[in-house]
């Protein structure tokens, strides 16, 4: 390790473009060291990096065997689990994607997250009247009502949704078992490979023993011969 | 569902241990082989002198 910190390994060395550099480096992030130790949660705070920043530090990282830390707990992972798990996202139900990237950036995913923060909402930063109306439109079009204080969802609305997020939650399952079978079956390939090469193996040892006695048989017989 | 899903991750965790398993072995035996043949040449070696 303390080699590492006597020749730090820079940004521009690992292949972080130029523009990304710039923004780390208003933040004192210059070293890969620097890069490793800065929690995801606050890199995407860095003004302008963005989302196409992060992603491509994350696959520089990635490329170069390294992640981002506490990447697990981004939120991109976090939209990925909800995803897997057949839940039903904002981007699912049409939202325009500037509307549902702002409520992301809060970690506000599903309907459901967006009824229990809803008092929250006007808080957020970079939500402005031009998304406020472009959400509460949309809202409408579901058959949403939104008071100032909570979000009103009808009951047929409620079951639709329901009914969408269980067709969602079945599609995620068989798309995780037929996965499991795929691997399954690369596996099992492998595996009957492996117990080939086994046998054959085997077989090899055993004809190598046979000769290997043979031979020492034979050596034996012509030292005796020899001495005689 | 859910208790032939665990069962279904239970199978591919034991196959991939059993493919481990097997991989060591197969490496091992190699060795030997290997270990085996020289062995052998060497008793070739020494006839030819005879």
């Amino acid at each position: 390790m303390s080699e590492e910190f006597e020749l730090p390994i820079t940004l521009q060395q690992i292949g972080i473009k130029k523009a990304i550099r710039k923004k780390l480096a208003r933040h004192n992030i210059e070293t890969l060291e620097e890069l490793l130790d800065t929690d995801y949660e606050d890199l995407i705070k860095i003004r302008q990096l963005g989302a196409s920043g992060i992603n491509e530090i994350k696959k520089v990282l990635h490329d170069a065997g390294y992640k981002i830390k506490n990447e697990e707990n981004s939120l991109e992972a976090k939209r990925e689990k909800l995803k897997s798990q057949g839940r039903l996202l904002l981007e699912d139900l049409g939202f325009p994607s500037q509307t549902y990237a702002i409520l992301y950036k809060t970690g506000i995913f599903t309907i459901e997250q967006l009824n229990e923060n809803w008092n929250k909402i006007t808080q957020l930063r970079g939500y402005g009247p031009y998304r406020q109306q472009s959400l509460l439109e949309h809202l409408a079009m579901l058959g949403i009502e939104a008071t100032a204080e909570q979000l009103i969802i009808p009951e047929d609305v409620e079951k639709r949704l329901k009914e969408m997020e269980s067709q969602r939650k079945i599609e995620a399952t068989e798309l995780k078992q037929r996965e499991e079978t795929e691997e399954w079956n690369i596996l099992i390939k492998e595996y009957q490979a492996l117990i080939a090469e086994k046998q054959n193996l085997r077989k090899r040892e055993e004809e190598i023993d046979e000769e290997l006695g043979r031979i020492r048989e034979s050596l034996s017989a012509k030292v005796k011969q020899k001495r005689q | 569902m859910q208790k032939s899903n665990k069962k279904d991750n239970n199978d591919l965790y034991y196959l991939k241990k059993e493919i481990e398993k097997l991989k060591e072995e197969n490496r091992k035996t190699k060795i030997r082989l290997e270990r085996k043949s020289l062995e052998l040449q060497k008793y070739w070696l020494k006839i030819l002198d005879f």
